[in-house]
C-alpha cells in the first residue's frame, strides 16, 4: 500500500509568529470596531479586511458584490474607480465610507472606528503585502522550499522535477532553496492539506499513475507526503495563472479536488 | 433624502402588482437608497426535512410559523465575507423587534453548505454570533438542501458566490417579499409590518 503517512500522523505544529498590528488588523480585524447602516455594531474580528478582500488584498467577488484590490499599489492607481487614494483618503474611506471622489462606498463596506496609529499600521502592511505575497516569484521561476529537509526535501524535489519536465506553468519553472526567500514552504502546504485530510477522515494513498519516478518500494512515507504536497502546488500554480500570490496557492490547496491525486473510496 | 424621493425610490425597487400593499419605509433617520432590490412573489415553503441547531428534525414548513411573519435567510458557517454582515443585520432586526415588542416575528437561517454545517456546527456558529434563542438555524442535510434551495429559488452556484437574500412573509399567504442585497435592519422589519392576515 503506497501510503503517504506513517501509522502515527506527524502534524507540524504551527510556528508562533510575531504579528504586527497592521497585519493583525488586516487578517483578523484586531484593533478596530465596525459600524454598518449607521448604527449596527460589529467587532472588527467579525469583519476583517481579509475576509472580503482576500488574504493577499487582491480582491474578490461574491454574487453582485465586488471587493476591489486594496494592496497599496492598487489603491494608488490613477485609473481606480472612485479615484486614487492617499493616506488621508484611505482614512476617510475606512471611517466615513467615502471614495476619494466623494461618492459613498457600498453598504457591504463597513465604517470602522479606528485610531490614526492603527491606520498607519494598516497602510504600512498594505504597502508591504504585495512584495510579501509574491516573494520568490520571478518572471521565469518560482522559488519554494522544504525546510524540513531530508525525506521532505527529496519528495518535494521529485514533484518539482515532474512539474518542470511537464513544462512548468505560464512560462515559469520551480526552483528550490532557502525558506527566507521562498514563496511557500512544503510544510505550509502540509498544514493545509493535513487539515483537509483529517476533517474528511481520509488516509491519503497516492494514485498509482502519479507515483514518483523512479518508483521504489521503500520510498519513505515522508517523501511521498512531500511529493503529494508538491503535486498540489503544481496544480495550484496552473490554476493561479500568471498572477501568482501565496494566498492564491493556499486557497487552491484548500479547494481543489483531492481525487486528482489520491485514490479515494 | 425627502419623503417624496424616498417613496419614488421605494416604488422603483418594489415590483408591486396593482392590488398589493405598498410598504412605507417610515424611518426616524434620513432614508437612504440602500444597495438592495425587493419584489413580491408567489412562494410556498416546501416541507422537506430539516434539522435545527438544537437537533430537532421536522419538515421545514412544520418547523416554521404558519401565520406569523417569517424572515428567512441563508448562510454557511465557513463564510468570512458577507455572511458576517447579513448575520449582523439580523441581529439588528432581533433588537428592533424586541424594542417594538413584535415577538410573533420569526427569524430563520438555512445553511447552504450541508457538508460542513452539521447541526452541531450551526449551534456553535449561532452561539458565537450571539443570536437569540428564537432565531432558528437549520440544515436540510446533504440530500435535503438542494431541493429546499431550488424550491425557494435560491440561485445555484458556488457556495462562496451568492448575493445576500432574505425572504419575508407569512407562510400561509403563499407570498413572500424577496430582498436581494444588503438591507438595513429597519427595512427588513418594515417588510414584516402590515402583512395581510391569511384568509381562514
Amino acid at each position: 500500500m503506497r501510503s503517504l503517512i506513517a501509522a502515527c500522523l506527524i502534524v507540524a505544529a504551527p510556528a508562533l509568529a510575531q504579528t504586527e498590528p497592521g497585519q493583525a488588523l488586516f487578517l483578523q480585524g484586531e484593533g478596530a470596531s465596525a459600524v454598518l447602516f449607521g448604527g449596527l455594531r460589529m467587532s472588527g474580528q467579525q469583519i476583517a479586511c481579509a475576509g472580503c478582500h482576500g488574504a493577499d488584498a487582491r480582491g474578490d467577488a461574491e454574487g453582485a458584490t465586488v471587493f476591489p484590490p486594496i494592496d497599496w499599489a492598487s489603491l494608488r492607481r490613477g485609473d481606480r474607480a472612485g479615484g486614487p487614494y492617499d493616506r488621508a483618503a484611505f482614512a476617510a474611506a475606512l471611517r466615513d465610507g467615502l471614495a476619494p471622489d466623494g461618492r459613498r462606498l457600498v453598504d457591504a463596506m463597513p465604517r470602522y472606528e479606528i485610531t490614526d496609529d492603527a491606520i498607519d499600521g494598516l497602510v504600512r502592511f498594505l504597502q508591504g503585502i504585495d512584495a510579501d505575497q509574491r516573494r520568490g516569484v520571478g518572471p521565469r521561476s518560482i522559488h519554494i522550499s522544504a525546510r524540513a529537509g531530508g525525506d521532505a526535501l527529496r519528495g518535494l524535489s521529485l514533484a518539482v522535477d515532474r512539474f518542470n519536465r511537464d513544462g512548468g506553468a505560464f512560462g515559469r519553472s520551480l526552483t528550490m532553496g532557502p525558506r527566507e526567500t521562498s514563496l511557500l514552504d512544503e510544510e505550509d502546504l502540509g498544514r493545509i492539506l493535513d487539515l483537509r485530510l483529517e476533517r474528511a477522515g481520509i488516509k491519503p494513498v497516492l494514485r498509482a499513475e502519479l507515483y514518483p519516478s523512479p518508483a521504489r518500494a521503500d520510498t519513505h512515507p515522508r517523501t511521498l507526503r512531500a511529493y503529494f504536497h508538491g503535486l498540489v502546488l503544481g496544480q495550484a500554480l496552473i490554476e493561479c495563472g500568471r498572477d501568482v500570490t501565496r494566498h492564491c496557492i493556499e486557497d487552491h490547496a484548500r479547494k481543489l479536488r483531492l481525487s486528482m491525486f489520491l485514490d479515494l473510496p | 433624502m425627502n419623503r417624496i424621493a424616498s417613496a419614488l425610490a421605494a416604488a422603483v425597487f418594489l415590483a408591486l402588482p396593482a392590488t398589493a400593499q405598498h410598504h412605507e419605509h417610515a424611518h426616524d433617520h434620513d432614508h437612504r437608497m440602500t444597495d438592495m432590490t425587493a419584489g413580491i412573489e408567489r412562494l410556498s415553503l416546501p416541507n422537506f426535512p430539516v434539522t435545527s441547531s438544537e437537533g430537532v428534525t421536522a419538515g421545514l414548513r412544520d418547523m416554521l410559523p404558519h401565520d406569523a411573519p417569517l424572515i428567512l435567510s441563508f448562510t454557511y458557517t465557513g463564510c468570512e465575507s458577507l455572511c458576517a454582515v447579513t448575520n449582523a443585520i439580523l441581529l439588528g432586526v432581533e433588537d428592533d423587534l424586541l424594542r417594538a415588542n413584535a415577538d410573533e416575528v420569526v427569524i430563520a437561517t438555512i445553511s447552504i453548505d450541508p457538508a460542513n454545517d452539521t447541526p452541531e456546527q450551526l449551534r456553535t456558529a449561532k452561539a458565537q454570533i450571539g443570536a437569540g434563542e428564537g432565531w432558528l438555524w437549520l440544515t436540510g442535510g446533504t440530500s435535503g438542501t438542494k431541493p429546499i434551495l431550488d424550491t425557494l429559488r435560491f440561485p445555484p452556484g458556488a457556495i462562496e458566490d451568492h448575493d445576500p437574500i432574505f425572504l419575508i412573509g407569512r407562510p400561509c399567504s403563499g407570498r413572500f417579499t424577496r430582498v436581494v442585497g444588503l438591507a438595513d435592519p429597519q427595512d427588513l422589519v418594515s417588510f414584516t409590518r402590515d402583512l395581510p392576515e391569511c384568509e381562514a
